[in-house]
């Protein structure tokens, strides 16, 4: 193979000083073989006080170039090419003399901070741990530990320092977990920190504060950053420069701006097209196609739901009285983070849980209040899309038996007409017969999502859940699911919920929008008022909360200009 | 006859305050309740299941009683009646009187059959849990660390290797190498610490390997958390991240199968002092088995499954200690 | 450990014999256990000699070609009597496992599905039944039921219910907080066709792995109460009874013991090697 090495794209601004961390031809092979390498003549720098972004997919191998550039590899994995940090080669340098250069000079950042710090030693002890190692002046007498950590903490925005401290990682919540985790990774006055997809497991609007403070310390200390992320829109407002990875090797390297203006390779283009928040209209046109709405009632009509769990201390009140409605045929959106009862509702509106009060009307019936038989029947024109179709989907089943299950429960038509009915639902979600025999884990994630469409599609329902369908997927395939959706909707003018924590790509998807927080619908509106004139303080911090497209390409127009 | 499972501590005692009074002594009611359960189950066993041995055991030719003692034991075991007064009666005595029963054998009260073997067996089960513990904290340690060349590999094989041989083969094959061939100690007349210590080797290979196992399994784990990739990148060394990060994490499902792995050292001890002729409890349950001496096996296998509850009893109560997640501060 | 990233000068090839090896394991275990089996089913094909008729001015011979375990103090034929000891030691293991998975499983599952009422009152048993030492148990169970290998079997598998009992319950705890099965009632099954559809498959195997593990599990067992003579007595040609006939014998003819020693230890050790392959799912 004669690999893309070097700058295959975008030229780089000329800068004077030397590179603090660089990255040349770096070719890793988990398999031992450099012939078949997961990741292939990776080149890149980052200078002095510069953030540069590593984007890709999963499968791409970000992953693998910060774990080789950290030396975290297995021994057996095979690594070529050259790591210089500072000048010096470290890829070859013996773990004994690299371990210095960990956490004193270059610090990192983990994904999901709730798995990152040890379970079973308090907060202070793995803070101290990093001061004693460092060998710095400062850090010499141990007495002054806890008050430094304590400033440490004050400073990556710990609202009690004291407390938290004293905890142990289970008593203390994300957000706060990964700015300690940042304070961490600063405590040795780093030059390099290396943040692996640092927010991807936080709700957004944490994300963005989260963010805030990494680029704050950065501009503080005089930091570089190297970010990891697999979202593109992110990766261009936060960095000054952007490495696109696919499939181990680069497609794009260059300035931010140049990257997201005038990329130069087919993936980068697609990519830039399917990231949500840059396409905010991209299924407006589709969305025209769609009869108007003919039924004079709405199909799903939801009326002051209340829910509490638990009780005594432990009480938490789920859902305070929500209250809305989906026109036949179109789309409405739930969002919210975690713990704003999203989900609680969605399990209400199947009948999964059983609501406190309040009703739920499908079709002129009340679910939930619904006798066990007739409930049965309800169902039929109410079904769910999950999440995670690698769990929804039962792994020991074939295709052709998970699309016919709900056909055979429901005893509907002969089985030769079931095997046809379940070829042509493969047909309707891009899929041919191939697919059939074979298995739910031999499947991609967007080929298995296509099939729990088919699945919940067999039934001939009025009404889907959509259950954050997308949020485990990854860009390009999110964007051709909800394409399918969309398609879908015009084809069997099928009525959608829509729930979601991506506000972006609520905009894109739905027609109107409620926004939930603790349980109480803040706002409720359509999409475009919601967006253009957001009344609710919280609404305005979701919007915020997207990624700001600051190079937001001239060809597509700004979020305001809609059609209604 | 070392089984492994996936060890898990009952939810009760993952969510259960630390110091909390009422959860020790809920947890302390339980283990009551579960030994009178165990006692009951037994008695079920050898009084439902087919062939009542205890009539038929007290004629037998030759035991030889008179048929006033016949009687006497028929009277005392209340046979006459139906199975579930027969229950009644025994946990009476036991809860009431503190009563085990009569031996069919010579009439004597179980307790005292029973008692000369337990001071033995405790030696010979607590020696040989210590070399359980030594054994497979060296085994696991070295297979953790040592790479695979210089015999990691190999290490990591010693506990399926330990888990396929049976106690009385392994007892057999050290009484082979080390008495007659090496002649370390004679079968005959030894005494002392190598009347223990060979048989509690025996004892200790297999008791070793599920632990050895899991302790294994739990460093692996431990050290591809996310946890010990950020402590790495703190720049400590391999000692370091063992210490304070690894065995803190790796100790708590091993503590788990260490209190299970009780039932099988208790198990094995009758087979191990059949092996070397050791009198013990282990013994006292051969002996009242193949005579069919009903009451003595009944309680002696009781009180075997008492110190498994016990050893139980005193982990569940020490985990929290050690896992900050199942303390609950002051609530409930 | 902390790992060391090599930078190989020519092409690394250490991860590719590491796989093999396992596979190759696996391989031998599986021969092995074939073996077993052919003997279990076929013995007269493996051996010309009787397992039963000794000629006595043969006794104690030491392993040769004419007698490649050589024979024992009644001149009978010792690796005749491994062979033909298959067959009981396969068949009662089977039994006894077959006992524990069944009970084990129905228990299990009804407690981990049902959970609530049910599970309480199931999982106090299955405590109940682990708070007895296996072996202890089984030796209750034999007594009870009267000195013979196929009630071994029976006292060996009621000591495995509730091992069993514990995984499948925890199995189907797991299994049934999954998402797919709530899909299953959202598209119109009821519980029993959940149970069965569902959860019962995806259980199998991790039951499948344990049942192996528990079959060498149990053929120790059951030759360690033949041991102590709670099996069949003799002359029947036992595993656990050749070795107890042979251990008077220990000083001066050990092969008496190690023999029929070594084969039980070696399909044992490859029950637990498949039961690795199994739940690592190669």
């Amino acid at each position: 193979m004669t690999s893309a090495t070097g700058n295959p794209v975008g030229q780089l601004p000329e800068t004077s000083t030397a590179p603090l961390l660089a990255v040349r031809d770096l070719t890793v092979a988990y398999g031992g073989d450099l012939d078949a390498p997961t990741v292939s003549g990776v080149s890149f720098t980052v200078n002095p006080g510069e953030t540069v972004a590593i984007v890709g997919e999963s499968g791409s191998g970000k992953s693998t170039v910060v774990n080789a550039i950290l030396k975290l590899l297995d021994s057996h994995v095979a690594v070529r090419g050259n790591v210089d940090f500072d000048g010096r080669e470290t890829l070859r340098l013996r773990e004994g003399e690299f371990r210095k250069l960990r956490g004193r000079h270059i610090g990192f950042v983990p994904q999901d901070p709730t798995a990152s710090l040890n379970p079973v030693r308090r907060i202070d002890r793995q803070i101290f741990e990093a001061y004693q190692i460092s060998g710095l002046p400062e850090y010499a007498e141990r007495r002054a530990y806890h008050q430094h950590a304590v400033d440490l903490l004050e400073s990556v925005g710990i609202l009690d320092p004291e407390r938290a401290l004293l905890s142990y990682p289970h008593q203390l919540s994300g957000g706060q977990l990964q700015r300690i985790l940042i304070g961490i990774a600063i405590a040795q006055q780093p030059r390099l920190i290396v943040a692996d997809e640092p927010t991807s497991a936080l709700d957004v609007t944490i994300q963005k504060t989260i963010l805030d403070l990494l680029d704050r310390l950065k501009g503080e200390n005089g930091l570089s950053v190297l970010l990891i992320t697999h979202d593109l829109s992110l990766a261009s407002e936060r960095s000054d420069k952007v490495v696109v990875l696919r499939t181990g090797e680069i497609q794009e390297y260059g300035s931010s701006t140049e990257v997201l203006h005038h990329p130069t390779s087919d993936y980068t283009r697609e990519l830039i097209g399917d990231v949500p928040s840059l396409n905010l209209n991209k299924f407006t046109a589709t969305k025209q196609l769609r009869s108007g709405s003919t039924a004079d009632q709405p199909a799903l009509t939801v009326t002051d739901v209340h829910k509490t769990f638990g009780r005594g201390e432990h009480r938490t009140e789920a859902l305070k009285g929500v209250s809305f409605s989906i026109e036949s045929g179109r789309t409405h959106a739930l969002v919210g983070e975690s713990g704003s009862g999203k989900s609680t509702l969605a399990r209400i509106i199947l009948r999964l849980l059983d609501p406190d009060a309040g009703q739920v009307l499908v079709g002129g019936q009340d679910v939930a209040n619904l006798a066990r038989r007739e409930l049965r029947e309800a169902r039929r024109n109410l079904q769910l899309l999950y999440q995670n179709p690698f769990t929804s989907l039962d792994p020991t089943y074939k295709v052709a038996r998970l699309i016919e299950e709900p056909l055979v429960r429901y005893q509907v038509g002969t089985r030769a007409e079931r095997r046809e009915k379940v070829s042509e639902l493969l047909g309707v979600v891009g899929l041919d017969d191939s697919f059939l025999r074979r298995r739910a884990r031999e499947l991609s994630g967007g080929q298995r999502q296509r099939v729990a469409i088919a699945r919940a599609l067999s039934l001939d329902p009025k009404v889907l859940v959509l259950d954050e369908p997308t949020s485990a997927l990854d860009v390009i395939v999110q964007a051709q699911i909800l394409q399918v959706l969309t398609d879908l909707q015009v084809e069997l003018n099928l009525s959608y919920l829509f729930i979601s924590h991506d506000l972006s790509v609520v905009r894109q998807f739905a027609d109107t929008v409620t926004v939930l927080q603790r349980g109480e619908a803040k706002e409720s509106g359509t999409v475009e008022e919601i967006f253009s004139n957001p009344r609710n303080d919280y609404t305005r911090a979701l919007i915020d909360s997207i990624p700001k497209s600051i190079h937001t390409p001239p060809d597509v127009p700004k979020v305001l200009s809609s059609s209604g | 006859m070392a089984t492994v499972a996936i060890p898990r501590r009952p939810r009760s005692a993952r969510l259960a305050g630390s110091y909390n009074a009422r959860y020790v002594i809920a947890r302390i009611g339980q283990a009551v309740l579960a030994v009178v359960l165990v006692y009951v189950l037994i008695f079920i066993i050898v009084t439902v299941l087919p062939g009542n041995p205890v009539s038929a055991r007290l004629r037998s030719p030759e035991l030889n009683y008179t048929e006033k003692q016949i009687n006497d034991l028929l009277a005392y075991y209340r046979l006459d009646r139906p199975v579930w007064a027969q229950l009644g009666y025994a946990l009476e005595r036991l809860i009431l009187h503190g009563d085990w029963g009569l031996s069919l054998d010579a009439g004597r009260p179980v307790t005292s059959v029973i008692r000369g073997g337990i001071p033995s067996t405790l030696e010979l089960a607590g020696a040989s849990f210590v070399i359980a513990a030594l054994l497979a904290f060296v085994i696991s340690i070295g297979a953790f660390y040592l790479p695979a060349k210089l015999g990691g590999g190999v290490l990591r094989t010693f506990p399926s290797l330990f888990l396929s041989m049976p106690n009385f083969l392994i007892g057999l094959v050290i009484i082979d190498v080390f008495s007659f061939n090496l002649g370390w100690f004679k079968i005959t007349t030894y005494d002392g610490l190598s009347a223990l210590i060979y048989p509690a080797v025996t004892l200790a290979i297999p008791v070793s390997a599920p632990i050895a196992q899991i302790f294994i399994s739990a460093l692996d784990a431990a050290r591809t958390e996310q946890y010990s990739t950020v402590a790495i990148s703190k720049g400590i060394g391999r000692f370091t991240l063992l210490v304070r990060h690894l065995l803190p994490n790796a100790a708590l499902p091993t503590l788990t199968i260490t209190a299970i792995i009780v039932g099988d050292l208790l198990g094995g001890s009758m087979i191990t002092e059949a092996v070397f002729g050791r009198p013990g409890l282990g013994t006292v349950i051969e002996t009242a088995a193949t005579d069919q001496d009903v009451p003595v096996l009944q309680a002696a296998v009781t009180l075997t499954a008492v110190l498994f509850l016990v050893i139980n009893l005193i982990v569940d109560l020490i985990y929290p200690l050690l896992d900050p997640r199942l303390r609950r501060a002051t609530a409930r | 450990m902390v790992a060391l990233s090599t930078v190989p000068r020519a092409r690394a090839r250490l991860s590719l014999p590491a796989l093999t090896l396992r596979n190759a394991y696996t391989l031998v275990a599986a021969l092995i256990i074939l073996v077993v089996l052919a003997w279990a089913i076929v013995p007269g094909l493996f051996t010309s000699h009787s397992p039963y008729a000794g000629i006595t001015r043969e006794q104690f011979q030491a392993p040769s070609g004419a007698h490649l375990f050589g024979t024992d103090q009644f001149g009978r034929d010792v690796f005749a009597r491994v062979v033909y000891g298959t067959r009981s030691a396969v068949l009662t293991a089977l039994v006894a496992v077959g006992i524990g998975l069944f009970a084990g499983s129905l228990i299990g599952l009804v407690a981990g599905f049902f959970g609530r009422a049910v599970d309480a009152v199931l999982g106090r048993l299955i405590d109940v039944l682990l708070a007895i030492p296996a072996f202890l148990l089984a030796v209750i169970v034999v007594v009870s039921l009267g000195f013979a290998t196929v009630n071994a079997a029976i006292a060996v598998g009621a000591s495995s219910v509730a091992v069993f009992a514990r995984l499948i319950r925890s199995e189907a705890l797991r299994v049934k907080g999954l998402p797919f099965v709530e899909s299953a009632y959202l598209v119109g099954g009821n519980k029993l066709q959940v149970l069965f559809g569902h959860v019962l498959p995806n259980t199998y195997r991790s039951v499948l792995a344990l049942g192996v593990l528990q079959f060498g599990i149990a053929i120790i067992n059951i030759s360690a109460l033949a041991f102590l003579g709670y099996g069949s007595p003799p002359p029947a040609a036992d595993w656990g009874l050749q070795v107890a006939n042979g251990k008077d014998f220990l000083y001066r003819y050990p092969w008496l013991v190690y023999a029929p020693g070594i084969v039980m230890v070696l399909t044992v050790l490859a029950l637990n090697q498949l039961n690795k392959s199994i739940s690592k799912g190669r």
